[in-house]
């Protein structure tokens, strides 16, 4: 990434769930989205309103994006994760994500696509379709985010270096992060 | 310099249709079923691909940390 390459500003979406807000005293929250479309082997999800979620280990998507991605999940790599409380099967894809520029455009081309792990879950219907976390969204960008400006900036990677000024080096135990 | 970013206003669209998976377009929805299956289907027979959908919270739903 250079200061000529792609920089996607996102706004947050509001929430319906104000309760706490009012408590409090404080605007109602906001959510960390962008719209995006799961693909595999030239099938396509609809287009989803994913939830940005740097706690996330992984990329999660609804029992509905497999079926519409019509994928044959039977032998793919599976195990538990602990979500709301629960224990919930999750299998594995590699397939691929595209992201878009507008929540509610729905008809403009993709700005940009990648493959990566998604965690399908087998028998729980989350309430987002999609969720980005580090594995698959977060290792792919550089994600500024700043809790008083209710929108996030996409990055290429290595914007993350060249704004420090320093290569930070990946630790020994993770995934490469730099990878083509 | 000062840009000011607004959220995308989707509460007054979603309050509408509590508990439902929404499919938007424009700006408004266009459809909104009890599951996101119901929602693909119904979508897919009205030939409607440019939508995006979202799950509606349910009246009273708590703040949802994460996946909930």
């Amino acid at each position: 990434m250079t200061d000529e390459g792609p920089r996607w500003l996102f706004r947050y979406a509001d929430d319906t769930a104000t309760e706490v807000s009012e408590l409090l005293g404080k605007p109602p929250p906001v959510r960390p989205v962008v719209p995006v479309r799961l693909t595999h082997l030239g099938q396509v999800t609809l287009r989803a309103i994913a939830l940005v979620d740097s706690g996330s280990e992984r990329v999660f998507a609804a029992p509905s994006m497999a079926r519409q991605l019509r994928l044959d999940l039977s032998g793919a790599p599976e195990a538990d994760i602990g979500l709301g409380g629960e224990r919930r099967r999750v299998r594995f894809m590699y397939v691929g994500i595209q992201l878009f520029r507008d929540l509610l455009a729905g008809n403009d081309d993709p700005l940009t696509d990648w493959e990566a792990d998604v965690a399908f879950l087998m028998d729980w219907e989350p309430p987002w379709a999609v969720v980005l976390g580090r594995d698959g969204f977060f290792d792919k960008f550089t994600v500024t985010m700043h809790g008083g400006v209710p929108a996030l900036v996409l990055e290429p990677s290595g914007a993350f270096d060249e704004r420090f000024g320093v290569e930070i080096a990946a630790a020994p135990n993770t995934q490469p992060r730099f990878r083509s | 310099m000062t840009a000011q970013v607004q959220p995308v206003a989707l509460a007054h669209l979603l309050r509408q249709v509590p508990g439902k998976w929404v499919a938007l377009r424009n700006g408004e929805i266009v459809d909104a079923r009890d599951t996101l299956d119901e929602l693909a289907a119904s979508l897919e027979e009205q030939g409607i691909k440019d939508a995006t959908v979202m799950r509606s919270p349910k009246d009273g739903e708590p703040e949802l940390v994460g996946l909930g």
